[in-house]
């Protein structure tokens, strides 16, 4: 009974986390854009409740209509909406913090108006998750993962897996890092900034491909090899991420000789967030 | 006739079996019941401050922006000064491109003119920009004041 128990808040935690997975997945980029945060600050009133509403109806539609799951019916749809919206939120006032966007300067009015307007592209990016890429309730054995986890050896798997965690940082990357952005949040980071940035980006990275429910998760924890292991695959993910952001920034934004590396530095933690996001969406996709 | 009724009576099993499954457990009702408590207290709050921007400004408020010096905080980089200028939102809009002119009176009386542009200040926040002086300036002969500001179609009723 305990253990059903603990099954189920196990469950629950990974379909949070596959909504979690989902809303950086999508809104990430937007997460970026001044525009989107000067559009947070110039809304008229009662925009952002709006936002809101609008965001809850979309993600209930979504929901009934996604197919995958007619039989849920408007409450749990209602439900998921909900959650959605509120995963949302909080990732996006978390990011909104981590990169200094909002901070205990802001005012509130603004860091609402702004979290919201963020909050709709990030909800339906929980929605999309939650309908579409649900491992559902069948087991790495029924699914022929534990035979296929098995077949791949060690170091092909690692292969694989770095190859496509750079594929993908490399197109997150890449739609980020030439923007005004990313110098401005470097800019602005203090020390403090950048070891959250960094932890908020290996924490997420984790939880996206070993925590979420996403399809193919207990095959990723079945692999062997320690660079396999969630810690060591989060950890490779990230330095691979941490490459990738730092080509990014020499190419678009430049390091000359004699600078303070600092600058070099905060640009690289700052890019490497959406650089993880696109590795672990990657590793999720193939 | 009885192998039909127990096919029936399987299948039934199943159905109420499934509508079981369907059920929320706890774990599905504490997100729920966390996540409504989250939306319903920022669309609250949003709710609240669409109602005290609409009524305060009635639609029509005034923007405006303060530039000051913050003297206490001077400091000397070389042979340079840095002179910190805080620029505050003080007005109900967010502002766009806000001009300061940080003014000083030379002892012949002339006056020599120091240009800021700010891009973008929302409603209430504070900006601090920086202006290099060749000699460390005198309270009495220097001021910063807002010359320009522009504010957003639409913002905020405007």
């Amino acid at each position: 009974m305990v253990q059903k128990s603990g099954q189920a808040w196990r469950d629950e935690l990974g379909d949070l986390m596959r909504g979690v997975g989902g809303a950086a997945i999508i809104g990430v980029p937007l997460l970026f854009t001044m525009e989107v945060w000067q559009g947070g600050s110039v809304l008229p009133p009662f925009a952002g409740a709006g936002m809101l509403v609008f965001s809850l109806v979309a993600c209930t539609g979504y929901n009934l209509l996604s197919g995958f799951r007619n039989d849920k019916g408007l409450r749990k749809a209602v439900m998921d909406a909900v959650e959605a919206v509120a995963i949302g939120l909080l990732l996006a006032g978390l990011v909104l913090a981590v990169i200094g966007v909002i901070g205990p300067g802001t005012p509130l009015a603004d860091a609402l108006h702004k979290v919201s307007l963020e909050a709709v592209p990030l909800s339906i990016g929980a929605s999309v998750a939650n309908t579409q890429f649900d491992a559902g309730d069948r087991s790495a054995e029924e699914t022929g993962e534990v035979e296929s986890a098995s077949r791949e050896n060690g170091s092909y798997a690692l292969w694989k897996d770095a190859g496509i965690t750079a594929a993908g940082a490399l197109i997150f990357a890449g739609s980020i890092a030439p923007t005004e952005e990313v110098a401005l949040i470097a800019a602005r980071a203090s020390l403090w900034h950048l070891v959250a940035i960094a932890l908020f980006s290996l924490l997420l990275s984790y939880a996206m491909i070993f925590v979420a429910d996403f399809a193919g998760r207990e095959k990723r924890s079945l692999t062997p090899g320690m660079l396999q292991s969630p810690v060591g695959e989060t950890l490779l993910s990230y330095a691979i991420a941490l490459v990738i952001a730092f080509a990014a920034v020499i190419t678009f934004h430049g390091v000359r000789a004699g600078e303070s590396p600092f600058m070099a530095l905060s640009a690289t933690l700052v890019m490497a967030l959406p650089a993880t996001i696109g590795g672990a969406a990657g590793r999720l996709i193939v | 006739m009885d192998q039909q009724k127990q096919g029936r009576s399987e299948e039934d099993a199943a159905k109420a079996g499934g509508e079981q499954d369907r059920r929320p457990g706890a774990p599905e009702w504490v997100t729920f019941a966390v996540s409504i408590l989250i939306v319903l207290s920022v669309l609250g709050s949003l709710v609240w401050f669409g109602f005290r921007d609409a009524t305060e400004s009635g639609g029509d408020g005034v923007p405006m922006a303060e530039a000051r010096i913050d003297w206490p905080k001077i400091t000397r980089r070389g042979e340079r000064w840095l002179l910190p200028v805080i620029v505050e939102n003080v007005g109900e809009a967010p502002l766009e491109e806000v001009a300061v002119v940080v003014e000083e009176t030379l002892p012949s009386g002339e006056k020599q003119e120091t240009d800021i542009a700010i891009t973008f200040l929302s409603e209430k926040a504070e900006e601090t920009v920086y202006v290099i002086a060749a000699a460390r300036p005198d309270p009495k002969r220097v001021r910063a004041r807002v010359a320009t500001l522009r504010t957003r179609h639409d913002a905020r009723g405007y």
